[in-house]
């Protein structure tokens, strides 16, 4: 009896105890054993990576391991910071500074190599140093495309390009979890709760064509060298959709490196670049005078190789050439600056002004890019003296490549600008479409007739006129060169720092291509037909025979007959 | 004359109790030991908490199975992120023209060394097709129809 009793009331005082802790202290305790034992996880989703129009990564995620310190682990953070300081190859100091950034957490060094890893790890520290794994963006192309693709800082967030612009669309949602963790530091799974699923960044495929975007960069860094010029941009694109197929800007730099690049040099200078036009402007004048009915096609305009100005100022043709008796054709061919200032005169400055901004000059065309600027197109009223002569050819705005090759599209697609844009689709994880782009017609600029009437002027030019090193055989192009002055610090015009460019559609008719090669300050030969037209005859020739573009007629041969083709032994 | 019929009545009877074989004797209720009972009580009672922790232990076993599992797939992710970047990187333009150059003593092809090959439209006649039998074109005929019901309506 004894017994039993004694049992009894031990099982009481037991019961009488845990009702204490559940029912009576249960929530305070619950919460206090939480705060003890559970912890927030931040789940970090996948950015998503960067492809080309056929699906080859430009973007990926590879692992990196980053190092922390545990500042409260630490006993003497000079003799820490001694040890470590020269393993990491950072001064004592630095160090010193970042274990003063928290308690508990601190980085050192941040997605390192794994050799650095390694030297870390021993040096033996494991209570005061420990190691993540992290995600680090890699672009296995390395400056392939690196001003349009961008690149993502330390913490994967986009910085510049591609990567910027579609920041949104690659970085996924972080999610968050309570977990418990054991002795050992790991999860315990069946006390994770997800408070929100993480989810993945999509997935982007671009418009650019890794193979004609290296062509366009090879023949670009090859004229840059060949012509001493500081620099150059070329931009390709479809001008029947929009897409752009290559853009570059030379010199590059590596995204894998990212911010230690010379910042200059993450500059896309084909939208980000406003600059005078120049002699290219001319086809839009010419479509304007055709367009609005106040020129006829036939009218014919004398060049003296100058022509007094609003102002008092002479306009001189290059090298004071005298080309006589024009038609607007010859114009556009000889690329003549008399010329068209007398077509622009004609013209005036409102109807003149009004299509400048239907072609879409002087605002951004909206290209899914970055840091694009709107070029500077000046009101009439501001068209002081020559004001309108020169910018009849080319001097007086400025514009981007990007709004040139827009202003371009109106050419062949009946008078209609189509909107370019390098994201042609975006897909999840599961490798599900979620969205498409696709052909954006901005606005109809000018009649389909003008457009035709136009493109022909351009065929002329690349015949006999001034474009004839942009020829390709085989193909009919229909091309502008242009041969601008860049600006002085002082005011008025260098003579001796020009812009040299090209634009070109290919072939003629059913284009395929439209290309925009710039040359920034060549030295030597510095006539846009002279350096940037042959670029542009390398680069398109090139992405023709990649498209499967077959000629329209047999290249012709050095002796005139038909093409030898090349023994199978030869063409390994 | 009418007569009244006479009513039943009903008594009430206490009877005695009647002896039930079904009742345990009292002397068998009072010899019970009440310290299996508890044992038992205690056993019921102890059970389902075993079960319980029998329960948490598997779950956690479970759970480190998941962990397991769960690492294992982020290093096979890792694994296939770093091969993508390779074959990416292998499969680079410049890469492949370098080693073309280079190695291989490639070139450019000069514009006079591309032929574009006009393919006859004919040329299939011209290779001498045998012609049609009526079977023939009867299971062409049906060939298309089948084709043309599958084709989306314009």
């Amino acid at each position: 009896m004894l017994m039993t009793g004694l049992l009894l009331v031990a099982l009481s005082v037991l019961a009488l105890r845990l009702a204490q802790l559940q029912v009576i202290e249960g929530g305070r305790l619950h919460q206090l054993a939480q705060r003890q034992q559970l912890e927030a996880i931040a789940l970090d989703p996948h950015r998503g990576l960067i492809f080309d129009r056929r699906g080859r990564a430009l973007a990926v995620n590879v692992d990196a391991t980053s190092i922390y310190a545990v500042p409260s682990a630490i006993a003497d953070r000079q003799a820490f910071a001694a040890r470590v300081a020269p393993v990491l190859g950072q001064g004592v100091d630095e160090v010193k500074r970042r274990l003063a950034s928290g308690r508990h957490f601190a980085w050192l060094a941040r997605k390192v190599s794994p050799q650095l890893v390694a030297r870390v790890r021993a040096l033996g520290m494991a209570d005061e140093i420990g190691f993540l794994t992290e995600d680090k963006r890699a672009y296995p192309n390395g400056p392939l495309a690196a001003q349009l693709i961008g690149f993502a800082g330390i913490d994967n967030q986009g910085l510049s390009g591609v990567e910027l612009s579609y920041e949104q669309v690659l970085r996924g949602t972080v999610g968050r979890a309570i977990a418990a963790r054991d002795g050992r530091g790991r999860v315990m799974v069946e006390t994770q709760q997800v408070l929100g699923t993480p989810q993945d960044g999509q997935d982007i495929l671009l418009t650019i064509d890794q193979v004609i975007q290296h062509i366009t960069e090879r023949e670009l860094i090859a004229a840059v060298e060949r012509t001493g010029a500081k620099g150059g941009w070329a931009v390709v694109i479809d001008p029947m959709t929009g897409e752009i197929l290559a853009m570059a800007t030379v010199p590059a730099f590596n995204p894998n490196s990212g911010p230690d690049a010379n910042v200059r040099r993450w500059v896309n200078r084909p939208v980000a670049e406003a600059q005078e036009p120049g002699s290219t402007f001319k086809i839009f004048l010419m479509a304007a005078a055709l367009d609005s009915g106040v020129v006829p096609p036939t009218e014919r305009f004398f060049c003296g190789g100058s022509l007094p100005a609003p102002g008092g100022i002479v306009l001189r043709d290059a090298g004071g050439r005298r080309h006589g008796w024009q038609t607007m054709s010859e114009i556009v061919k000889n690329s003549c600056n008399v010329g068209a200032a007398q077509v622009g005169t004609r013209l005036g400055k409102a109807q003149f002004f009004h299509y400048i901004r239907a072609f879409g000059f002087g605002r951004p065309v909206g290209i899914d890019l970055p840091g694009e600027s709107a070029g500077i197109v000046p009101p009439p009223s501001a068209w002081l003296g020559p004001g309108l002569q020169t910018i009849s050819f080319g001097q007086g705005v400025s514009t981007t490549a990007i709004q040139l090759l827009t202003a371009a599209t109106a050419l062949v697609n009946d008078g209609a600008m189509l909107r370019p844009f390098v994201v042609r689709a975006v897909r999840d994880h599961q490798g599900r479409l979620t969205d498409a782009a696709g052909r954006q017609v901005l606005g109809r600029a000018i009649r389909p007739d003008t457009a035709d009437a136009v493109l022909e002027m351009m065929v002329g030019a690349t015949r006999t006129g001034t474009g004839t090193q942009a020829r390709i055989d085989g193909y009919t192009v229909a091309g502008k060169t242009a041969t601008a002055q860049k600006p002085a610090r002082q005011g008025g015009y260098d003579p001796d720092r020009y812009l040299a460019s090209f634009l070109g559609i290919v072939p003629i008719p059913n284009p395929r291509l439209a290309a925009l090669v710039v040359l920034d300050e060549p030295h030597g030969a510095y006539s846009g037909g002279e350096v940037a037209a042959p670029v542009f005859r390398q680069i398109v020739s090139q992405v023709l025979w990649y498209l499967r573009v077959p000629p329209a007629v047999q290249p012709a041969t050095p002796s005139g007959g038909v093409p030898r083709i090349p023994a199978a032994a030869g063409t390994r | 004359m009418l007569a009244l019929a006479p009513r039943s009545r009903t008594y009430p009877v206490l009877l005695p109790d009647r002896p039930s074989t079904e009742r345990e004797p009292a002397r068998r209720r009072t010899r019970r030991r009440p310290l299996p009972t508890i044992m038992a009580l205690a056993v019921v009672a102890v059970l389902p908490a075993l079960a319980l922790v029998a329960q948490r232990t598997e779950a956690a076993r479970t759970g480190y199975v998941i962990l397991g599992l769960r690492q294992q797939v982020e290093v096979l992710a890792a694994e296939n992120a770093q091969l993508l970047a390779t074959t990416s990187a292998l499969r680079a333009p410049d890469r492949i023209e370098r080693i073309a150059r280079a190695d291989l003593g490639m070139l450019t092809p000069r514009p006079q060394q591309v032929a574009a090959l006009a393919v006859p439209a004919p040329a299939l006649a011209a290779a001498g097709v045998p012609s049609l039998t009526v079977w023939d074109r009867f299971a062409a005929w049906f060939v298309r129809s089948e084709a043309a019901a599958g084709e989306p309506s314009q």
